[in-house]
């Protein structure tokens, strides 16, 4: 059928840009001049011997083999979770210090990044239908907000909040005498520790998509289905939801898809601030310390991330729009 | 529609002083400008005027979907509800209520149960008047769900089905979304669904302009036969004289707001009054009966922000003398016409403005 037919182009799209995003992964460290070998060696001045060179360059895999059989190598590491070893956790491995860190990025951004939008889309439905209201008063409060670079409201939420008031910690994912775990104590300690980066992120972002959101309805409202929704007597929130906001949420379901792209990016400024430990903190600091190999660890996790974002979204749009299943 | 069909009844929905102005103040567009207007049980009474008369205006303020800058500024639109159906529609045991409604004096759940219930409309631009992203089965379910709280939904389907086989769609195509449909379908899902409640009037605003020659007349024919068996009332809008003079009873001519004339079908080709209409008849050719020379009305349409003093078609009427230009002439019934109204100077008995209506 034809979605199935869609999917399976879309599916296969999307295999293809990660296999190419692998491929540069691998290539572009390699086709620099130096290696992160030569990094990490550089740190101890020389004074190192010929047979620590050579562990160094096995650990980090660096190797004088051709570069299609070291491809092949950085397949099967790749295939088995292997992304080498980091040079500022030397000699920690990536796959463990990415791993660490990721969850803390995807809880925290990625809650914050769905927060805003549905908030924000629901708040410009609201804003469209009763337009003329009070609620009009959040156009220009919530533009505001977005219109203040972000670092500036993160830091003045965490010296007001934070600082000031001592409401929220201000720095750290959680208290650090605890254990990681499931226990109820790390987990009130973490939502207290997640609850001024989430903020601040929401009331940056949430305008955006309120806008948008408030534009397309008024485009959607003063179609001819919404009168006819009108002219059949329907309740009014059947008509503002099922027949305005549904249609206007395609084009910012794309804007969504698109934004999903930059929680790991964008979670840089918020994790420094914040001093949270999550990717955008690590690749931070891999960024000082010249930690290549982490670096490439976490490009490839964003990429791979975005890939898989993008193909949700596909296919929510696909359950969503009935014509996009027809031109596929 | 046909002549056969034509066994008019009491007045079904009085439209009174009707008036409609987009915006305020001295920059207001007067659309509709006190119109009277009856529409009878049974009857198909035909709205014929040139674009921007005020036609879409009208059908709009009467169900009141009026957006702004939009406001009915005056007026009254009067429905006869049938005996014995309460406010929501329902037919109840009870005595029946005496008097009409006034459609303008709903409360909101009042106006709800009342849409669709009693008034279905197709609108101007059927393209779009179908849900992009919902079936044609969701769209013609929500208005049975709306309005027939437990029904079911298989009822919902057979219900359907039965309506797209009314409309000649077949009933398979209710699964349908509304780009996989062409115009002629799509006009016609939007008539299936207008039937859906078994409405007492149903409003057609162009149905069919969208449409080419060939599906035009399958529509019209099959919304003639449809008039038979089911025995609404129409109002039937377009600016197509020579259409209406086919399928309508009556015919009411609109020009910059106002009713200018109103008449039999048959009188209105056959005897047109007011210069306006003269020269609506004169612009296309004859039905049946000898050719005849085809002429244009000269001119173009008045700014209704600022009509005229007097009659608003005076500035374009080859027969405009010195009263035009100062009164405006109200409705009136000519002599020896009992089933005509005319709102036009010439061959008027009285010398001063009278106000017969
Ligand atoms: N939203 C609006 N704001 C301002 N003026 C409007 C608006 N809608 C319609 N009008 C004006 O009201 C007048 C009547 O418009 P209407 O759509 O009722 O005409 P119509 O007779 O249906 O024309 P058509 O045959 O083109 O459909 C026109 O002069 C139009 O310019
Ligand atoms: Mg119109």
């Amino acid at each position: 059928m034809t979605q199935v037919r869609f999917l399976f182009r879309r599916i296969a799209f999307y295999a293809v840009t990660a296999w190419a995003a692998i491929t540069m992964n691998f290539l572009i460290p390699r086709l620099m001049p130096g290696s992160p070998a030569d990094t990490v060696l550089s740190r101890f001045k020389g004074q190192v011997s010929q047979a620590q060179v050579d562990a160094v360059k096995a650990q980090l895999g660096v190797s004088d083999k051709s570069l299609m059989s070291q491809y092949w190598t950085y397949w099967d590491n790749l295939l088995h979770g292997d992304l080498g070893v980091s040079v500022s956790y030397f000699p920690g491995r990536v796959s463990e210090v990415i791993g660490q860190g990721v969850w803390w990025t995807v809880v925290l951004i990625g809650v914050a990044t769905l927060v805003s939008f549905v908030a924000g889309t629901l708040l410009g439905v609201l804003a469209a239908w009763k337009r003329g209201s009070r609620l009009d008063a959040l156009l220009p409060v919530t533009t505001f907000f977005s219109a203040v670079p972000y670092f500036w409201i993160a830091l003045v939420s965490l010296s007001v909040f934070g600082v000031e008031l001592g409401w929220f910690p201000i720095t750290g994912g959680y208290r650090p005498e605890l254990q990681v775990g499931w226990s109820g104590e790390f987990i009130s300690s973490a939502l207290s520790h997640s609850v001024l980066p989430a903020l601040t992120i929401i009331v940056s972002s949430i305008a955006g998509w309120l806008l948008g959101m408030r534009n397309m309805m008024l485009t959607t409202i003063s179609e001819d289905y919404v009168l006819v929704a009108e002219a059949k007597g329907l309740r009014s929130r059947r008509v503002m939801l099922g027949y305005a906001a549904r249609n206007a949420l395609l084009p910012n379901i794309s804007g969504f898809a698109l934004s999903l792209g930059f929680i790991v990016s964008g979670s840089i400024v918020t994790e420094t601030v914040f001093s949270y430990p999550g990717i955008g903190f690590l690749l931070f600091n891999a960024v000082l310390n010249n930690d290549y190999p982490l670096m490439q660890g976490i490009f490839l996790i964003i990429t791979l991330m975005v890939l898989l974002a993008n193909l949700i979204v596909d296919l929510c749009y696909v359950l969503l729009d009935p014509r996009i299943r027809q031109e596929g | 529609m046909s002549p056969v069909a034509s066994a008019v009844g009491a007045p079904l929905l009085e439209i009174r002083g009707l008036t409609v102005d987009y915006g305020e103040g001295p920059g207001a567009v007067h659309a509709v400008d006190n119109v009277d207007l009856v529409l009878h049980r049974s009857e198909t009474l035909g709205l014929a005027g040139e674009s921007g008369s005020g036609k879409s205006t009208l059908a709009h303020a009467v169900t009141r979907l009026l957006r702004p800058p939009g406001t009915i500024t005056g007026g009254q639109v009067l429905y006869h509800r049938r005996e014995g159906k309460d406010a929501a529609g329902h037919v109840s045991d009870g005595p029946a209520r005496s008097g009409p409604v006034n459609v303008l004096d709903m409360t909101r759940p009042e106006l709800r149960a009342f849409r669709w219930e009693e008034i279905a409309i197709v609108f101007q631009s059927a393209m779009n008047a179908l849900n992009p992203v919902h079936t044609v089965l969701a769209q013609i379910a929500d208005t049975l769900k709306a309005h027939r709280p437990g029904i079911t939904r298989a009822e919902c389907r057979e219900r359907a089905a039965h309506l797209l086989t009314t409309v000649g769609v077949p009933a398979a195509r209710m699964s349908a979304y509304a780009h996989e449909l062409s115009g002629g379908m799509r006009q016609r899902v939007m008539i299936a669904m207008a039937l859906a409640l078994d409405p007492e009037i149903l409003v057609l605003d162009e149905p069919t302009t969208a449409l080419d020659v060939v599906v035009q007349r399958e529509v019209l024919a099959e919304l003639v036969r449809l008039r038979e068996e089911f025995g609404f009332s129409v109002l039937f809008i377009t600016h197509d004289l020579s259409l209406l003079l086919e399928v309508a009873d009556r015919v009411a001519i609109m020009y910059a707001g106002r009713v200018i004339e109103s008449a039999p079908a048959e009188e209105v080709y056959r005897d047109p009054v007011h210069p306006y209409t003269r020269g609506l008849v004169a612009s296309f050719p004859p039905l049946r009966g000898p050719r005849r020379e085809l002429a244009g009305i000269g001119g173009s349409p008045p700014d209704l922000r600022a009509l005229p003093p007097g009659c608003a078609f005076s500035p374009r009427c080859r027969h405009a003398f010195d009263r035009c230009t100062r009164d405006l002439p109200l409705l009136r019934r000519p002599a020896g016409a009992p089933e005509r109204l005319v709102a036009c100077h010439l061959d008027d008995p009285n010398g001063s403005a009278d106000d017969e209506r």
